[in-house]
């Protein structure tokens, strides 16, 4: 009797040792990693390389993220911007990626109760969220890359238009439209919503303005994050419809489409950041995202006082253009490239107009 | 215009890939169930692995590394499943989701920690055009131009399912999950038996993480978005297969001829008309399938007497 429960107590002890050193394991894995709506905090990083004209530490910046960095896109350039304005200006930034929907309202009301002065929601589906937690805290001011055409924001949000990368689509169907050589081209974006819409008429439009014959298939697969849906969805568009530039708006289900036009020598059209590292063979540009163009005058108005100049503002600019070439630079003729530049001082200019559409649902395919 | 004949090919050619990581995950399964073990961590060991394969894969170059490292992972994790389950009788459901998350978030970190300074990706393993097979009408693109890792799973499930039905020491594990104290009586080292089909199923499952990336995909995604729930499919597919390697097969393909009936359909725009919420009605196909099977084929399906119960020899 002695003896077993004297085993009993040891194997509870090894038990018990056993879940703590997993527990602490684990936490200290998804603290160490940022995931599920891990949150770094960057304070007061040293402003050396400082080109603020009027540096101020005592600002708090969150900002949230619905994926990670790994996406070389939205998610990735947010955090960046986000650590540039703390390097820049000197303030206190506190990043939370994978910021699931469950959670946005309550880490949102947290920083809130927190003191922190600016909170940038960076992502589509923060819209809804940004727009409660601004009427309840009107003394916080809030950031929301994008918010919808017509949206009735408060005095204490600015917003960036949801048209900002149009201009960057539809020189990115200019060259599509230039580019083609079976006269057919794809867009994958991972669910529609009305604001991503102009991005898919914008590029549309490109394609159809020097290459009017040319189809333009369009999936919804209804995921972000599902890659093998996305191969198969893009194999399948270019088995079938036999597709031979693909354009993925799709975060993790585009890194799915990405690998497929990888594996049969299918061109790539990137979005947000320069996404040629993850395919650098099949990557002939990516469409560019210049967010600190939106970002720093709001960030300047902040420190200048002068928020009441942008509050309740939704800002139609033109963020959107087309990066370096790659592999592709000697590919693409010279009369191609002439054109694009041509077709960028037109739209600048406003000699070109794009098309700035958007619809509830997506349109029919070819 | 889409040729349905054409489409239908694609769908059933795209259903072997698709199925491989499941079926893979679920023998292995299979065997750890058998023997009285719930593994749940699976899911999180395919991650794991999969980051694991596609790393050593990218620094070597060589697939055969890959694939053995994460099947390392797997027999790893299953190393520690056993030992809290086996050794100590910890709850198994408890341990396996202690698993689940600790390999997934370990899967993350590395992948995070790798990608600061480059992007991880290969080119897939490529079919094998099996010489005058591969030319057939209709069976060629389907049976006969598949990768080796699609071929091996199914070897390995008829390989494994002999060994269970037809063999001394599936005798063994089979009596050990249904009444450990006989199997104890008979000499059977019921323990050690335990151990070993776990730690074999896990390893299993890293076979599975890292034929999803070596033979499939190319690259890792973080947040549990590579495996995407087909570990904890692959669970399902056990009950479904009422724990025989053998129907593990069919129950690994309906999930994967689901998801590329989905995947194919949103690719070739079919039922597009039907506005955004196609993409969420094709999604769901996998697990239509399954409520589906399941009502057909319920009859009968009784689990291991001793699953999930820790064995104390008195």
């Amino acid at each position: 009797m002695y003896f077993e429960n004297r085993k009993a107590t040891s194997t509870t002890v090894i038990a018990a040792v056993v879940i703590v050193v997993l527990i602490v394991a684990v936490a200290a894995v998804v603290l160490a990693t940022g995931s599920k709506t891990s949150t770094t905090t960057i304070t007061s990083i040293s402003t050396t390389t400082a080109t603020s004209t009027k540096p101020s530490s005592s600002i708090k910046l969150a900002l949230l993220v619905g994926g990670d960095t790994t996406d070389d896109g939205l998610n990735d350039q947010g955090v960046q911007v986000a650590q540039w304005i703390g390097s820049t200006y000197g303030w206190n930034v506190s990043i939370s990626q994978d910021v699931a929907y469950s959670n946005q309202g309550a880490l949102m009301t947290s920083y809130a109760q927190e003191g922190y002065n600016v909170i940038w929601a960076d992502g589509n589906q923060f819209i809804g969220t940004t727009e409660a937690i601004a009427a309840q805290f009107p003394k916080v001011d809030f950031i929301m890359t994008p918010t919808y055409d017509g949206d009735n924001i408060t005095k204490n949000v600015v917003a960036l238009g949801a048209q900002n990368q149009a201009t960057g689509y539809y020189l990115a169907g200019v060259l599509s439209g230039k580019m083609t050589k079976t006269n057919a081209v794809g867009v994958v974006i991972g669910q529609w919503f009305a604001a991503l819409s102009y991005e898919f008429y914008a590029y549309q439009a490109g394609v159809h303005s020097v290459n009017p014959s040319a189809q333009v298939y369009l999936t919804v697969p209804g995921t972000w994050s599902d890659p093998t849906i996305g191969y198969e969805d893009a194999t399948t568009m270019i088995n079938t419809n036999h597709v031979d530039i693909l354009v993925p708006i799709a975060d993790t289900t585009g890194l799915g489409v990405i690998s497929a036009a990888t594996v049969t020598n299918t061109t790539l059209i990137g979005t947000v950041l320069d996404q040629v590292q993850l395919s650098p063979t099949s990557m002939m540009t990516s469409v560019l995202l210049n967010m600190t163009a939106f970002i720093q005058p709001v960030v300047e108005h902040i420190i200048n006082g002068t928020w009441s100049q942008i509050g309740g503002q939704i800002q139609n600019l033109n963020l959107g253009y087309l990066g370096p070439f790659h592999a592709y630079d000697s590919v693409i003729p010279a009369t191609v490239k002439a054109q694009l530049t041509q077709t960028a001082a037109g739209i600048q200019s406003g000699t070109i107009k794009v098309p700035f559409n958007n619809t509830q649902n997506p349109p029919s395919t070819p | 215009m889409v040729s349905y004949g054409d489409l239908t090919i694609s769908i059933l050619a795209a259903s072997l890939p698709l199925t491989m990581p499941i079926l893979y995950a679920a023998i292995g399964e299979v065997y750890a169930e058998r023997s009285g073990v719930l593994n749940m961590g699976i899911e999180g060991v395919m991650s794991l692995s999969a980051f694991v394969s596609l790393w050593v894969t990218f620094s070597t170059g060589s697939y055969p590394y890959g694939l053995l490292s994460g099947m390392a992972v797997g027999l790893a994790m299953g190393g520690l499943h056993s030992f809290v389950t086996v050794r100590i009788g910890i709850n198994q459901l408890i341990a396996g989701l202690m698993v689940y998350f600790l390999a997934l978030s370990l899967g993350d970190f590395g992948y995070v920690i790798v990608t600061k300074t480059t992007y991880l990706h290969v080119r897939p393993i490529s079919p094998v055009q099996i010489p005058a097979l591969s030319n057939l009408p209709v069976l060629g693109p389907i049976l006969f131009s598949q990768n080796v890792l699609v071929y091996a799973s199914l070897a390995v499930a008829l390989l494994l399912g002999l060994i269970l039905f037809r063999t001394t020491w599936g005798l063994k594990i089979r009596a050990v999950g249904e009444n450990p104290e006989a199997a104890d009586s008979a000499g059977i080292n019921v323990n050690l038996v335990r151990h070993l089909c776990v730690i074999t199923g896990s390893t299993l499952a890293g076979l599975a993480g890292a034929s999803l990336v070596l033979g499939y995909l190319g690259l890792y995604a973080t947040g549990d978005t590579l495996v995407a729930g087909r570990g904890w499919i692959a669970i399902v597919v056990v009950i479904f297969a009422r724990w025989s390697p053998y129907r593990a097969i069919a129950g690994a393909w309906v999930f994967g001829l689901g998801y590329s009936i989905a995947a194919i359909f949103i690719g070739s725009g079919l039922f597009s008309d039907l506005g955004p919420g196609s993409g969420y009605f094709l999604l769901a196909i996998p697990y239509i399938f399954a409520i589906v099977f399941i009502l057909l084929f319920h009859r009968g399906t009784k689990s291991p007497s001793s699953l999930t119960v820790p064995y104390k020899r008195k």
